[in-house]
């Protein structure tokens, strides 16, 4: 069994990565670690990361305590509409920003309807500033479930007691609040910040020269044949994400792994009144409103674009089909129409959910049941696809299967084999959370009675895990239809899946039609994750999935 | 939900590993099924600038060899980008021809070993001056000028003189009103990076480019979308093909035809091609007469050919008076060039 799981690994994820450091040369390294461009890329990158972390998870803080402390009527509705972006792939939070900040765009269209200006006075896009705040909004949902299950965490018996003995409200959350919450900022801070780093299609779409290390190394590749310069690049990046695989997997006990039922009781909550709360409250409540807003304005503006002809102030112009009429008599290069890449990304997903539940079941069920150090270094290996750059994944994978003996490039395999090494994380945490949940006591007395190891797995555990697994493969099914990176670096003139299409019609400036592809996208993501989601409560109550 | 409830475990699981077993079939057999009705095809690579060019051409070719399904693939790339993805997947090709590689980014494509010299057997009726490649590896297909454009209702508009030099360009009155295509990506853009440094020399030609992106609105991506700031008004000066003030739909785009730079494409044959008998055939079709009269409707290049004659827009489009040549010593620094300009002007 761990065989098994070590060698899934070993194929799809180790090899890829030693073909990139082995394509590296000490020579190139010396070149580019002189090159003051280069080094302004890497400390862009650290920058822009660090510039998106911040403000995401002090933004989320104030948004978790509020849905903490307070109940009132449509907050679960409110919760979806919050988590939304964090189950869309970045490149619609790219898209949403071009559709919003664009010089054309729904916020320069309403500012010049409403002043009577005669340019667009907001340019936002195409720099450092657009990657960060598209980032912040992609993040804020993700800081915010951690930052909940933090205050999950808290005991409000202690926070009573702490009062009744005459301490400070300012007191209270240094000493009180803040340790339990520490670990979930940290957590949270860490995987925003690793996973901006390792940020792709939002300074590719929206960056304009504000590049990154993956969009320089894409470019290095794609674009100046500097095959050893992208190894290098890439290594040295590898260097970095060893740290962040490290990072992950102690943030993973925090974030990944979900603990919703925590074992305090969290804060008392009390009923949001607005009309005899104190002005805190207020102002808490509009900030919540605004930062709510904030999230799902975006999201709105997809798909009231894709349905609509334009828009007054921010209301669409009546419902039309005609950017659907306009996708669906697209045929991008080499014959590829809309079905057809409607086809292929749907194949290709469900082809990768299966697999990928296959091997992560397997792969869960050896962690749940080794011990010691084997259970965590499986364990941490199996996340670490999650906090390596998935540009030198995708030119390993490709100088090991697309290249050589097996010249796999263009083909649907290697697209589908991609999408397994990063969606494989997401479901082995998944199942392996659902697997630690089953009583053991459940399996010792399968095993006295005379049950078979395999007989009891096949009876006992794995209808109890059923919607689990389930939920497992609605949540690869919806990773892999959103996958941009692997898609357009393995698109070929007959491979193109949805997200790919998307950035054609960008490019060509069909922002229409591209609306409405992504509508199509985002509404079989966010069906697949509320689907997710009630199966996911039935059994271990709630997940998190991250980007 | 009854009938579920009847079946045994026994019955359930093996209703669902069926099931199971039934979409990854499915997926699979959907997926090659597609694959293959591409996969049997004749690939030829180009710039999404000849898309309509070439799209023609690989629709009579297929018609006259109906046993080879020809398509045209452009991933919306100018020709320096697709040239360089076909320089990616030099280890496992895709593409059996490339059409439309300038002339200026030939050395850099040449070098990466990434083509295979094929002498079609009517080479001989191309002129033979025409023919830049002395490797004889990418054969001359057609031959346009570059030249500055604008949109004389926006310059009138603004009261704005009329340009006709590169240096006319520089005036701080076009501040904002300027676009040409981002050379790392395009070779209308890359030829206007020859066009500046055969004219100025490299370090004036720098000091011009750093000069000139004062006035710049946006390199787009290649001549299309460049061709669509024109179309929508967006962009009011540029830097375009001659012929595209006869035929493009862009409003009252002009030129006054003073400066020019030379722009010739090639075709060549893909070193590991799946379809190579079928490229070969397609080259020596690009080269004959049927081949290069499909340039002339689409009107924003000229054929190579001496016995094929400009009709239409092409003979109704006025050439450059004055025209700069390719200069052969500046051959290799297109790559260098175009990660300067990366650096320096887009990213500075």
């Amino acid at each position: 069994m761990e065989a098994l799981s070590v060698s899934v690994l070993g194929l799809l994820f180790l090899a890829p990565l030693v073909s990139i450091a082995q394509g590296a040369s000490l020579e190139s390294l010396a070149e580019l670690l002189t090159d003051p461009y280069l080094l302004r890329v890497i400390a862009n990158t650290f920058l822009q990361a660090v510039l998106s972390t911040v403000p995401a998870v002090l933004a989320a803080l104030p948004l978790a305590y509020f849905f903490a402390r307070y109940e009132f009527r449509l907050s679960s509705l409110a919760r979806a509409v919050l988590l939304a972006p964090f189950f869309a792939p970045a490149f619609a939070a790219a898209q949403a920003f071009l559709i919003m900040y664009g010089k054309t765009g729904v916020i320069n269209t309403l500012l010049m309807q409403v002043f009577g200006l005669a340019e667009p006075p907001v340019s936002l896009l195409y720099s450092l500033q657009a990657v960060v705040l598209a980032h912040v909004f992609y993040y804020v949902p993700l800081a915010f479930t951690a930052l909940e299950a933090g205050f999950a965490s808290i005991d409000q018996d202690l926070i009573d007691a702490a009062r009744s003995l005459g301490a400070s409200e300012w007191r209270i959350l240094r000493k009180v609040m803040f340790p339990q919450l520490a670990p979930s900022l940290a957590a949270s801070g860490t995987l925003i910040f690793v996973f901006s780093f390792l940020t792709f299609a939002t300074p590719l779409l929206i960056g304009g020269s504000f590049t990154t290390l993956e969009v320089e190394t894409y470019f290095y590749w794609s674009r100046f044949g500097g095959w050893t310069t992208a190894k290098t690049l890439s290594t040295l990046q590898l260097g970095l994400n060893l740290i962040f695989v490290l990072a992950i997997f102690l943030a993973r006990e925090r974030v990944l792994q979900p603990r919703m039922l925590a074992k305090a009781g969290g804060l008392a909550r009390n009923r949001l009144s607005l009309l005899c709360g104190s002005l805190a409250v207020k102002a808490l409540t509009l900030y919540a409103l605004l930062l709510i807003a904030f999230e799902a304005l975006p999201i709105y503006f997809i798909f009231a674009s894709g349905f609509s002809q334009g828009f007054y102030l921010i209301f669409p112009l009546g419902a039309s089909i005609e950017n659907f009429q306009r996708l669906f008599s697209f045929t991008f290069g080499a014959r590829v129409t809309v079905l057809d890449s409607m086809g292929q990304s749907i194949a290709i997903a469900a082809l990768a959910a299966l697999l990928s539940v296959s091997a992560s079941l397997l792969t869960a069920y050896s962690i749940a049941y080794s011990k010691g150090r084997a259970r965590s270094l499986l364990s941490a290996a199996t996340v670490a696809p999650l906090a390596v750059s998935r540009i030198a994944l995708a030119m390993g994978l490709y100088t090991i299967y697309g290249a050589g003996v097996l010249r796999l490039y263009g083909s649907w395999e290697l697209l589908a084999l991609s999408h397994l090494v990063v969606i494989y994380p997401l479901t082995t945490r998944l199942i392996e959370s659902a697997l630690i949940r089953v009583d053991p006591d459940l399996i010792d007395a399968a095993s006295t009675a005379g049950a078979s190891r395999l007989y009891t797995f096949l009876r006992v555990e794995l209808p109890l895990i059923g919607p689990s697994l389930a939920a497992a493969s609605l949540i690869a099914f919806a990773s892999s239809i959103g996958e941009f990176t692997f898609a357009l670096f393995f698109a070929t003139g007959g491979l193109q899946t949805m997200p790919v299409s998307v950035e054609r019609l960008l490019d060509s400036r069909q922002l229409g039609p591209a609306s409405a592809m992504t509508s199509l996208i985002l509404a079989v993501i966010f069906v697949s994750a509320l689907a997710a989601n009630l199966l996911a409560k039935r059994s271990l109550g709630g997940l998190t999935y991250g980007a | 939900m009854m009938a579920v409830g009847l079946l045994t475990f026994r019955q359930k699981a093996l209703v669902l590993v069926l099931v199971l077993i039934t979409i990854g079939a499915a997926s699979s057999l959907y997926l090659a099924w597609l694959q293959p009705r591409l996969e049997n095809t004749l690939i030829v690579y180009g710039p999404q600038g000849i898309s309509s060019f070439a799209e023609e051409a690989v629709r009579v070719f297929s018609q006259k060899y109906p046993d080879v399904n020809a398509t045209f693939v452009n991933y919306g790339l100018g020709s320096v980008a697709i040239a360089n993805k076909l320089i990616s997947e030099k280890d496992s090709p895709i593409a059996d021809v490339i059409m439309g590689l300038p002339e200026f980014y030939a050395r850099p494509v040449l070098e990466a070993g990434v083509l295979e010299k094929y002498e079609p057997p009517n080479l001989g009726e191309i002129p033979q001056e025409k023919i830049w490649d002395q490797s004889r590896t990418i054969l001359p297909m057609d031959e346009g000028y570059i030249v500055i454009v604008y949109n004389e209702t926006i310059l009138t508009g603004k009261g704005l003189p009329i340009p006709s030099t590169l240096d006319d360009l520089l005036d701080p009155r076009y501040k904002g009103l300027v676009v040409y295509p981002n050379p790392v990506t395009s070779g209308t853009g890359l030829s206007f990076l020859n066009w500046v440094m055969s004219a100025k020399t490299e370090e004036a030609g720098w000091q011009y480019l750093m000069r000139l992106k004062e006035n710049v609105l946006a390199y787009p991506r290649g001549w299309t979308a460049a061709m669509d700031m024109f179309i929508r008004g967006e962009a009011a000066i540029g830097i375009m093909f001659n012929t595209d003030t006869v035929y493009s739909p862009a409003p009252n785009l002009n030129s006054t035809m003073v400066e020019g730079f030379a722009y010739q494409e090639g075709i060549a044959l893909v070193k590991g091609a799946p379809h190579k008998e079928a490229a070969k055939k397609f080259i020596e079709f690009m080269l004959s007469e049927d081949g290069q009269s499909l340039a002339a409707p689409y009107g924003y290049v000229y054929p190579v050919r001496g016995d094929v004659t400009p009709t239409g827009d092409l003979a109704r489009a006025r050439k450059p008076s004055h025209v700069i040549t390719f200069d052969l010593s500046l051959g290799g620094k297109a790559d260098e060039w175009r990660q300067r300009w990366q650096r320096e002007i887009l990213g500075g």
